[in-house]
């Protein structure tokens, strides 16, 4: 098992006050809290501090944690002879409190299982049904899985309480349906597809769907856009070019005297919209360009429409 | 292996009083005061016995996280949740404003 040095966590000191955990606590939750921040991996973090303050809130837990010795985080260690039964751990590390069935367990979900709520405690598997925990994931989806709809695999990880009393930790898959219609951002739920109950019914399993960027579409809510980069004289006098869709190329209609940033819709040609056969929207979005070497020929073209022409895009600077 | 599928919580599927508390964590008490705070915007129904979209649910879930982890009241609650909404409006419309210029 690995030490984790819930005190360094917290930054405080081992003989720190209630108080004192409180406010480190909340000092760090406001900072890495993922609900309101912005900080680089601040789900993880919470999570280590989350679970750092769960421990040393809680004087029983914290008695049995300090009991455990201090060594450096990541170390491995061993709880001392007789800590088990002392902290009324003993039936999930098995006869004479040994530890050998605990080598793959987390430091916390040994600790979590104290101070009544006990995970391995005789008096939980009496107290009756409980439901198992929600479970809540993030998951990186394509555009591409969006327009189809998309199956996924999601690993989740679970600590079970095994009938004998032991605590084991498990891994399973859990295959999941994404439906069409699905935007970023998105929420779903699959009912009874989080943690096991212990007698009750299995917690729910949500998904936080994140989009990853596409090469060519922006994407916002179900449209799409697009950068059309067209030459001077398509603008100018209007063409068809062909551009890409999720679907297949489209001809888009420039019509003439277009401008750099100007927006055309083709409809239909976004992302499928919930319980329903329509589509958002795509916005070709132009960019008018020009060629970045040209011949003599071509400079002598442009120079002859600047002579001719009594165009000022300036004109209204006066 | 069958694959499950997910239900999409947004504006089509509907949840009664009882069912946002369940799948938030917040007691039918709570989840009826928060209504009247105007963290969670019904669709029908009168007091009490509302239906709301099921979107509430994300929003009731970190509500529920909030309050927790933070240890906050109903009053503070609703604040918080109130300014996290229109933090969420805004990300959104940069979003939208983003994509749309191509940045």
């Amino acid at each position: 098992m690995k030490y984790k040095d819930y005190y360094q966590t917290l930054g405080v000191e081992r003989d720190a006050s209630e108080d004192a955990i409180k406010k480190a606590y909340r000092k760090l939750a406001r900072k890495y809290h993922p609900d309101v921040s912005k900080e680089k991996n601040a789900e993880e973090k919470f999570k280590e501090v989350g679970e750092a303050y769960e421990v040393l809130q809680d004087p029983e837990k914290r008695a049995a944690y300090d009991q455990m010795g201090a060594y450096q985080p990541g170390q491995d260690f061993r709880p001392p002879p007789g800590w088990g039964e002392r902290f009324g751990a003993s039936d999930g590390f098995g006869a004479q409190g040994g530890f050998e069935d605990l080598n793959d367990l987390d430091l916390f979900d040994i600790l979590a299982g104290l101070g009544g709520r006990g995970a391995f405690r005789g008096s939980r598997a009496q107290a009756g049904a409980t439901p198992g925990r929600d479970a809540e994931v993030a998951v990186t989806v394509g555009v591409e899985d969006l327009l189809h709809g998309a199956e996924i695999e999601i690993p989740l990880n679970f600590t079970q309480i095994q009938p004998d009393g032991r605590l084991q930790r498990v891994t399973r898959t859990t295959k999941v349906r994404i439906p069409k219609g699905a935007s970023d951002g998105q929420r779903l739920r699959v009912p009874g597809k989080g943690a096991p109950g212990q007698g009750g019914p299995a917690g729910d399993l949500y998904i936080d769907i994140r989009l990853r960027p596409h090469e060519l579409f922006k994407v916002t809510g179900h449209d799409l856009y697009l950068e059309v980069p067209v030459a001077p004289w398509e603008a100018a006098l209007g063409a068809s070019v062909d551009i890409p869709t999720l679907t297949g190329k489209v001809a888009l209609k420039v019509p003439p005297g277009s401008r750099a940033g100007q927006k055309l819709r083709v409809r239909g040609r976004g992302l499928p919209r919930p319980k329903s056969e329509e589509r958002g929207d795509l916005y070709a979005v132009l960019q008018v360009v020009t060629p970045s070497s040209m011949s003599e020929q071509e400079k002598d073209l442009y120079r002859e429409l600047a002579r001719v022409s009594s165009f000022n895009p300036r004109g209204h600077f006066g | 292996m069958t694959a499950d599928i997910a239900a999409l919580l947004g504006e089509h599927l509907q949840v009664d009083v009882e069912e946002l508390a369940r799948a938030t964590g917040l007691s039918g008490a709570e989840v009826i005061e928060l209504t009247e705070y105007g963290v969670f915007e019904p669709l029908s129904g009168g007091t009490g016995h509302w239906c709301y979209a099921a979107r509430c649910i994300a929003v009731g879930r970190r509500a529920s996280r909030l309050r927790t982890d933070f240890g906050l009241d109903l009053h503070g609650l609703a604040l918080v949740s109130a300014l996290l909404e229109r933090i969420d409006d805004l990300e959104d419309e940069c979003a939208r404003l983003r994509a749309q210029s191509l940045e």
